[in-house]
């Protein structure tokens, strides 16, 4: 794909080179983004988009102004350049700005699969063929999604800073529906690389769980056992990267690791021993970025250490308010699991409910880190060990931390929800209410 | 353009001014926000100067403090009056996403998910009470969904969606009409790029005013004990859009036919059909305002997309209130 470093460097350097007064900072990012979508047991739409953008920040004394565009001529740089000026000029001054970024030292790792970047709809092809014979053969009605994606980011400013990677990703999705409509099932697999998504088992997976989510039996909501399978696991801890690991929100009293009467519980016991939570960019199966948002070093950073709060993070201004060094904002998740498999879970389990994934999760309440969602697409009634029965769909009211605290065994961890996170059993997982939805 | 022979050019211009107070109380480790949401509009920089910014600013400055200190709902069946800066998003959750006949017919089953409201239920399913009248709108002045034509080319219109209270129409596409029988669509195609593929999207959905008259004090009045519930809070509702849970940004208790004193930590969770139905007064055209929702997602790859949900401030009876503290 385009954009090697040189070319990266080549083009941010004409922008910087347009600075008027103050300081530059550029991000670049070209992206190839190719994806076949099915429903109904036929493909309905195929596409591929290649582009590329600049985002330029004008920036002096307190002032910022941002403009994008993807107009890489030499007038089209001019005019977004003197726009991002004339916005920054029009601004207020930010009390909490903090200095352009000096130049840094980044990680370098290797997430590219030119196979990944390459793909096109004749390459997908075959595995939504599979997904969709299999759907017919098994009278179920197939939709899905199989995308892949190849991106070259490049950062630089007016101080010198400059960073580049080239990373790729594939994921597909599928969800297999019965004919009567009483059944949903539904799997995923992602990787970086195009050859490690096998679309075949995927299909299978989803079409085993939607025969077997059919006609389901209604379940009174209360507090379960639950096995949360790794997508359902990743759908919770998903929303941890929205603030509950801010230091600032903790410091400020606004969230889950606030200490009463001021500060965080940094140090504290937050979950139970066996839970130990990372930010790790050098674990290839997730995806991860060089640099965070604000252009820190990524690096391999413990939230939670054999269940107690080790770090929160924070931005250049809060760390130095604070007095600490600035973190990367967190991303790229791991939690270690243990050495049950599945079955093992379900085997170990008097009553319970297995749960597939999660959907539409929001926080209700920042300061318990409590949650509300549904279950989807495959939910059952664990009995004496054994699954039971399928489900009916329920609504969750339950925080993550709750649910970290009562772990009782885990499977090892396995890339869910661009994370990697195990399938966890945990006890006392609170549901309110009823859903009619299959 | 398209090769069919439309050629059409259209520039859309929408501002969403708004802005977050937050107080909190380190001792008791408390904190809650309190948002000033002007509308929403299809419009120039006007309507940022008629915004109110710094009055607006300056109420929920205070009412933030007292949402601070306010108690705790009680849980249980309570009566609810719902201002339109709240009811809006729930008019979009639970009306505007069912009645989309994409997700009826299966396309967005890997994602967003199906329906509720099935093509069999079109035209005698009942969604509301009988004073239930909602609108699908691509030329309601001012909404975010408004223009001339959409990205297939159809000009735009207004149609019924539910007609005292019966499920009587889908938002559709070309490619899609003729599912159900239609001979022209109702012009919902949309994509957020040019980069991006054309689908059906949401349009303006506004529910219809009273026809009698009825001030927000008239809707309190009927009220023994309820809450009154201003803006947007946290939502979450299943992907056939039966069971929701929404929260607000801003609570007063309703005792004895009057709005008290500011509560907290309030959310409802109920059905789509029992909500509507539930309904018993609707607010006069005095009480009916346009809201304006800016970064609806729906997709594979995923889209954003904007649209305005008009309504007047309504009653519901009987839904479940929960604590979320």
């Amino acid at each position: 794909m385009r954009f090697d470093r040189d070319e990266a460097k080549r083009t941010i350097e004409r922008v910087l080179a347009l600075r008027q007064d103050g300081d530059l900072e550029v991000e670049l990012l070209a992206r190839t983004a190719s994806h076949t979508r099915f429903a109904r047991n036929e493909i309905t739409t195929s596409g591929r988009v290649e582009d590329v953008t600049l985002s330029i920040a004008a920036r002096r004394e307190g002032k910022t102004g941002t403009v994008g565009t993807n107009d890489l001529s030499d007038g089209g740089l001019k005019e977004a350049v003197g726009r991002a000026v004339g916005l920054r000029d029009l601004m207020p001054v930010d009390p909490e700005w903090v200095e352009t970024l000096p130049p840094q030292s980044y990680p370098l790792f290797e997430t590219r699969d030119e196979q990944a970047g390459r793909a096109d709809a004749a390459d997908r092809a075959a595995g939504v063929k599979a997904a969709l014979t299999l759907a017919e053969r098994r009278h179920l009605t197939a939709a899905g999604f199989y995308e892949n994606n190849a991106e070259a980011r490049a950062i630089g400013n007016s101080k010198g800073n400059f960073g580049h990677h080239v990373s790729t990703d594939v994921e597909f999705s599928v969800t297999m529906r019965t004919s009567d409509g009483t059944g949903s099932g539904w799997a995923s697999s992602y990787s970086p690389r195009f050859s490690e998504v096998d679309p075949k088992p995927v299909a299978r997976r989803a079409a085993d769980k939607g025969i077997a989510s059919a006609k389901p039996r209604e379940v009174p909501p209360g507090d379960y056992t639950v096995i949360l399978e790794p997508a359902a696991v990743a759908a919770l801890l998903q929303t941890l990267q929205f603030g509950a690991l801010s230091k600032r929100s903790a410091d400020e009293g606004r969230s889950v690791f606030s200490k009463e009467g001021g500060g965080s519980r940094i140090g504290e016991k937050v979950a139970h021993d066996r839970v130990t939570l990372v930010t790790d960019p050098f674990e290839a199966r997730v995806p991860a970025l060089p640099w965070s948002g604000a252009g820190l070093p990524n690096r391999r950073i413990a939230w939670i250490e054999k269940g107690v709060l080790k770090t929160l993070y924070a931005d250049r201004y809060w760390a130095a308010k604070t007095g600490v060094a600035p973190t990367p904002s967190p991303g790229s998740l791991v939690l270690a699991g243990g050495g049950a498999t599945l079955d093992d879970l379900i085997a170990s389990t008097d009553r319970g409910l297995l749960v597939t994934r999660f959907w539409y999760i929001r926080t209700v309440n920042p300061q318990t880190w409590h949650l509300t969602g549904l279950t989807r697409d495959g939910l059952f009634l664990i009995e004496k060990g054994k699954i039971a029965a399928p489900a009916v769909n329920l609504r969750f009211n339950e925080s993550p931390v709750v649910m970290l605290r009562n772990i009782e065994a885990m499977t090892s961890p396995v890339p869910a929800g661009r994370m990697l996170v195990p399938a966890i059993k945990a006890r006392e997982f609170t549901f309110s209410s009823k859903s009619d939805a299959v | 353009m398209s090769t069919e022979g439309s050629v059409l050019r259209q520039t859309i211009v929408q501002v969403a001014p708004e802005y977050t107070a937050t107080a909190r109380d380190l001792k008791t480790r408390k904190a809650k926000t309190r948002t000033y949401r002007p509308n929403a509009v299809c419009g120039g920089y006007e309507f940022v100067e008629k915004a109110g910014l710094v009055e607006g600013g300056r109420r929920v400055g205070e009412e933030v403090v007292n949402h601070l200190k306010a108690p705790s709902v009680s849980a249980g069946r309570k009566d609810l009056v719902l201002l339109p800066t709240h009811l809006a998003l729930t008019i979009h959750e639970s009306i505007g996403h069912s009645t989309e006949l994409d997700r009826a017919m299966g396309y967005e089953a890997n994602f967003a998910g199906t329906s509720f409201l099935t093509t069999d239920r079109l035209g005698t399913f009942r969604v509301g009470s009988d004073i239930v009248n909602v609108f699908g709108d691509r030329v309601l002045p001012q909404g975010l969904s408004t223009c001339g034509y959409d990205d297939d080319g159809v000009a735009t219109r207004r149609f019924p969606i539910l007609k005292n209270g019966i499920f009587v129409g889908y938002q559709t596409i070309r490619e899609q009409a003729h599912f159900i029988g239609q001979e022209e669509s109702m012009a919902c195609c949309y994509a957020d790029s040019y980069a991006s593929v054309p689908f059906q999207r949401m349009p303006n959905v506004w529910l219809e005013a009273g026809g009698k008259p009825a001030s927000i004090d008239d809707l309190v009045a009927g009220v023994d004990d309820g809450v009154l519930i201003d803006g947007r809070g946290s939502y979450s509702i299943d992907h056939q859009r039966y069971n929701f849970q929404f929260g607000g940004d801003a609570f007063w208790e309703i005792k004895g036919g009057k709005v008290g004193a500011m509560i907290a930590d309030v959310a409802y969770q109920s059905r789509t059909p029992d909500f509507w139905q539930a309904c018993d007064l609707l607010g006069d055209q005095s009480t009916w305002q346009n809201v304006g929702l800016n970064r609806d997602g729906k997709g594979e790859p995923g889209q954003i997309n904007a649209m305005s949900h008009g309504c007047p401030a309504s009653r519901f009876r009987g839904i479940t209130v929960i604590r979320t503290e």
